[in-house]
């Protein structure tokens, strides 16, 4: 089987590791280093030299980025891993079993969903200090922390951008899924595990990609990048582009990975009827994400061409709408990939929290299929302010008709939370409440479907905070019950439950404080995208900036709690929950091999009644 | 494996497919295809939204039309057939057969690629504009396909791909394929319909 | 049972101190300020969902904060089904949900698809509305004003009260009118008139109003013209205030104008 040793003795091995000290991340920043650099001196200087161009001009920046990305990949590990071995050359990579495992190419799907919790996190922290800037900006009705307003809408771009394709899309399902639902099918393995190494890397890139953009001038667009703006702005959208084609690149591939896994990892007697509400809402982000990524990745292609040959498609003479459009398409799926894993979450914290049957599973997992189905029917909704006023009704009612099956998800959790023997933890506060922020968010967007109202609501603040409860008050709540959730399964260690409640009510008040605010605020007027405003709205705004600042402090308070309970916390069981799915059962440790044997199910595992056998049996062997 | 080991080895497989890995594979595969093919049905709306049915008069119609259709949608024949010869293990036989179908599609790439860099029409119309875009993709596609067919043809050669271990054969058949049949769509909606 | 009973007590309390709250909300003016028909339908739907919603909104509210207390370190019960329950559940969001599609998205769009009906705006009040990047132009042509001024040179808005108010939206730059890849997209927002339109490059666009109320920037910042879609750094400074005034001091106004023009 381990066909990779194709020769290798254990003398290699030790010659590479004396050789390679430093963690492969290095040369992957020296080879795309060398990689921009060459092919950008090439284009800029030799190929399309043009007089008076900079060193860096729009096309030598895309065909260096290019580059410098593929180069980057190479370095971590593809040339090693996927490159050579693709042309006929044996395998020669081996992983050190220590913490330079997380800066290599890795095809053990624990590793990988560690880079990815790393990842996501960090970014998650460098947007947020982006929107902790604005919120400073906008503690004032006059400029003061920014020196223009095309800077502030830089960074409301780059907070947009990163939150959105490096945390939203990618935290539950890039971070929590790559490490958790191999363990839940009782694989021990992703499907196709260097794929799943590859797109690890991507992310980064892009991260890095999209905050490097203000080095090729500022961009004002906001992460939509509505197209005859875009093309008028100074270069940093270029990068904008490429940064989110490199993010959704890593989205698209754990997507596909994660399908399969669930569809082809499962252990022996995990039927379908089987399949953990978890695996149920990947397998659904992760058909959204295989469908729509793409689309979005053509349309910023097209936007990029459009850009730097250039071409004038969604300018006046052409189609300004097209752009919209195409934009929105991806955009309001792209919503349900960042809510569907939370709902399936909710569903399977609070069956173990509660140690209660799950309740009504079939409606759960109709509710997250046909929250799936309908997402790509209500994406011009967010075009109520200029589409023509014969497509405003269908667009509105497929919006307010995708409540229903959001409402399944509150069913099965509410009616499962009733007379259940509820453990009060950190999980469980997180996610009771995720499910009241989701709520408000859900009741602010039925508002939204009524074209009428959406017209008066549409670019103002009220929308802002709508889509902030979705994604922060939904899927970041539901990201931090995970984190807790799964916390002794990723490290073996506890967290210490009085401070977790105590982020958790921190994050809560000051999040409800400030983003309920914003409703209000933009009611009154406050438009979005403005680093100046009228005077008459400072007061409530000063009052959202403080909130936020606490709600900035609540999420680092939570982080720094994690990563230290992650060393220091009070080692545990393998099962401190009386979790019943698979990952429960196996010792998830990176590098070696979870389930062995694997395990075989003879239950569901939302069974909490007297007389059920424990879930998987005593291990068998195959 | 035991957790006293300092380094993990990352395992590839050239052995023999099992049944179940084999259907991953095709899955995986068919899920590329099912990804890939969204940007073209986005070209093809674009088109049509931006410059309806039209059709320049002085459109090549064989560079950058006909000759990579005709030379992709042929470029998979060698390709099954290839595959044909792997069961019998006849590797020269499928290294020739790779090599042809690799030819064909290197004329593809560069009838796409001609009238890419001379189009003798105007480039910033929307049909131009859409045109031009359309013929980098299927080069972008063109160019995928004729790498995983030179990975193959490199692997044969070295005697990695044998009778047990063909899914290289089958997944250069489902990209090539998969490119082929996508421009000859792309190339049907836009020039001649 | 008990929990059933404390549960619906909880939950009628809960409704009626939220449908309390949705009033007092309501009766100081869900927009804040509403100085078109427009805004007041816009209000009325907002409170008529709201209204609906109450309840549904202390259901949920009620049972996380009730089951988060009362079921805790109890024997559990388990059971994994309840048909009818989910029946209500199903049948009651489906309905709902049909009811807003109705009323309001329906009625209330009809209504505004009504407002824009041509033949019944032949004495609308025509204003041709310019954005360029970042200015607000006005002009009338009934009167032939061809830029509303004041007397410092900035753009201004004025409308007589009582009167259907047609907007014509374009968005194009009349000083750069040899660029025609200049332009971007704009939104014509006033906050008191409760809608909003974007203008599309090389699009026409049109917003009906019909004003209501007297009222002024000078006394309510929400009636004043703000662009809405980020259009480029100047996207803040895109303002230009509005003056709702009665008929005869709208004429007056336009006479003002017309002497401004003509000198």
């Amino acid at each position: 089987m381990s066909a990779n040793a194709a020769g290798l003795s254990g003398v290699d091995t030790a010659n590479r590791q004396r050789r390679r000290i430093a963690p492969p991340v290095i040369r992957g920043l020296l080879w795309a280093a060398i990689g921009f650099l060459v092919f950008n001196t090439l284009v800029s200087q030799v190929i399309d030299r043009q007089p008076y161009d900079p060193f860096v001009t729009r096309v030598s920046a895309t065909v260096g980025w290019a580059a410098a990305v593929i180069g980057w990949l190479l370095g971590v590990g593809a040339w090693e891993v996927i490159v050579r071995p693709f042309f006929g050359h044996p395998v020669e990579w081996d992983i050190p079993n220590d913490w330079r495992r997380y800066f290599m190419f890795s095809t053990d799907h624990k590793v990988v969903g560690l880079q990815y919790i790393f990842t996501t996190t960090g970014s998650f922290l460098l947007a947020g200090l982006a929107a902790m800037m604005m919120r400073m900006e906008l503690m004032n009705a006059k400029l003061w922390v920014f020196t223009n307003p095309g800077a502030y809408l830089t960074t409301v771009g780059i907070h947009g951008t990163v939150m959105m394709f490096s945390v939203g899309t990618v935290a539950l399902v890039g971070g929590f899924a790559n490490y958790f639902i191999p363990l839940m099918m009782g694989s021990n393995s992703s499907a196709y595990p260097r794929m799943s190494g590859l797109s690890h890397w991507l992310l980064p890139a892009g991260i890095a990609t999209v905050f490097l953009s203000p080095l090729l001038g500022q961009w004002t667009t906001g992460w939509r990048a509505y197209a005859p703006l875009s093309g008028q702005d100074p270069s940093g959208i270029v990068f904008y582009y490429l940064g989110v084609f490199a993010m959704t690149t890593s989205s698209l591939l754990v997507a596909i990975n994660l399908t399969a896994t669930i569809i082809f990892n499962r252990a022996p007697g995990l039927t379908w009827n089987r399949l953990p509400m978890f695996g149920w809402g990947i397998l659904a982000v992760s058909l959204l994400t295989i469908i729509w990524v793409p689309e979005i990745q053509m349309t910023f292609i097209i936007s990029l061409l459009n850009l730097i040959v250039p071409f004038s498609l969604f300018e006046q003479t052409g189609s300004p709408l097209t752009y919209m459009e195409s934009f929105w398409l991806f955009g309001h799926p792209e919503v349900y990939i960042i809510v569907v894993p939370a709902f399936a979450l909710w569903q399977e914290i609070i069956p173990v929290m509660g140690q209660k049957t799950l309740f009504a599973r079939q409606w759960g997992v109709l509710g997250l299929v046909f929250v799936m189905l309908f997402s790509g029917l209500v994406w011009a909704h967010h075009m109520f302010t200029n589409m023509r006023n014969s497509e405003m009704l269908p667009f509105s009612f497929f919006t307010e008709m995708i409540s229903i099956p959001t409402g399944f998800s509150y069913l099965v959790v509410l009616g499962t939370l009733w007379g259940a023997r509820l453990k009060f933890s950190t999980p469980t506060l997180f996610v009771l409440m995720s499910m009241f922020n989701f709520l408000i968010g859900g009741i602010t967007g039925v508002l939204l479907a009524d074209p009428v109202i959406n017209l008066q609501t549409h670019d103002t603040f009220f929308v802002l905070s709508h889509f902030h409860y979705t994604v922060i008050g939904s899927m970041v709540f539901t990201w931090l019950a995970a984190a807790y959730y799964w916390l002794p399964k990723l490290s073996g260690r506890m967290y210490n439950e009085t401070l977790g409640k105590l982020g958790a009510i921190w994050v809560f008040i000051a999040f409800n404080s400030a983003f309920g605010q914003m409703f209000f605020v933009g009611l009154r007027g406050m438009n979005r995208w403005v680093a100046v405003y009228p005077q008459y709205l400072q007061n409530m705004n000063f009052s959202i900036s403080m909130f936020a600042f606490l709600l900035g402090l609540g999420f680092l308070f939570n982080f720094v709690h994690i990563t230290w309970m992650w060393n220091k916390g009070k080692p545990v069981g393998q099962n401190p929950w009386n979790g019943k799915t698979l990952e429960w059962f196996g010792t998830p440790k990176p590098g070696i091999a979870t389930f062995s044997p694997l395990p075989h199910v003879e239950t569901g595992f939302y069974d909490y009644s007297e007389n059920t056998p424990p879930t998987p049996s005593p291990p068998k062997r195959m | 494996m035991s957790s006293h080991n300092t380094y993990t080895k990352t395992s590839l497989r050239i052995g023999p497919l099992s049944e179940r890995d084999l259907r991953k594979n095709r899955f995986g595969m068919s899920l590329y295809c099912i990804s890939q093919a969204v940007p073209y049905f986005l070209l093809i709306n674009i088109r049509f939204v931006i410059a309806g049915n039209f059709v320049p008069v002085g459109l090549n119609l064989w560079l950058g039309g006909i000759i990579p259709t005709v030379a992709l949608l042929v470029g998979i024949i060698p390709l099954f057939t290839a595959r044909a010869a792997l069961q019998k293990d006849d590797i020269p036989r499928v290294r020739s057969h790779v090599m042809t179908a690799m030819l064909l599609g290197l004329i593809g790439l560069l009838s796409l690629l001609f009238p890419l860099w001379f189009h003798n029409f105007d480039a910033l119309s929307p049909f131009g504009e859409i045109d031009l875009i359309s013929l980098g993709v299927a080069s972008f596609y063109t160019i995928i396909a004729l790498i995983v067919a030179w990975g193959v043809y490199l692997r044969l050669g070295k005697g990695l791909i044998r009778k047990e271990t063909g899914w290289g054969i089958e997944a250069t058949i489902w990209v090539y394929a998969f490119n082929a049949i996508a421009w000859t769509a792309l190339f049907f909606t836009l020039d001649l319909l | 049972m008990i929990d059933i009973l404390l549960f619906a007590f909880f939950w009628l309390i809960a409704t009626l101190l939220g449908e309390w709250g949705v009033h007092a909300m309501e009766a100081r003016g869900l927009y804040y300020s509403a100085a078109t028909s427009q805004a007041l339908d816009g209000e009325k739907a907002v409170a008529f969902i709201l209204t609906m919603l109450v309840p549904v909104i202390a259901f949920v509210v009620v049972m996380l904060i009730y089951t988060a207390i009362r079921f805790r370190s109890r024997k559990s019960l388990q059971f994994r089904d309840n048909k009818v329950f989910i029946g209500i559940w199903v049948l009651f969001s489906i309905a709902l949900n049909i009811l807003f599609f109705v009323h309001p998205s329906a009625s209330a769009l009809e209504q505004m698809f009504n407002n824009e009906e041509a033949r019944l705006n032949r004495h609308d009040l025509i204003v041709n509305v310019t954005a360029r990047q970042w200015e607000w132009i006005f002009s009338y042509p009934q009167y032939g004003i061809q830029t509303a001024e004041d007397s410092n040179g900035n753009s201004t808005l004025y409308l007589p009260v009582n009167q259907n108010v047609r907007f014509v939206l374009r968005s194009y730059d009349p000083y750069h009118t040899y660029d025609p890849n200049g332009a971007v997209i704009h939104d014509f927002w006033i906050p008191a008139f409760g809608l909003k339109q974007d203008i599309i490059p090389g699009e026409t666009r049109l917003e009906y109003v019909h004003t209501n109320k007297i009222t002024s920037y000078d006394v309510d910042p929400m009636v004043r013209v703000q662009c809405a879609e980020v259009c480029g750094p100047g996207h803040p400074f895109m303002e230009a205030p509005v003056h709702v005034v009665s008929s005869s001091d709208f004429m007056k106004w336009v006479q003002a104008q017309r002497k401004l023009e003509a000198s």
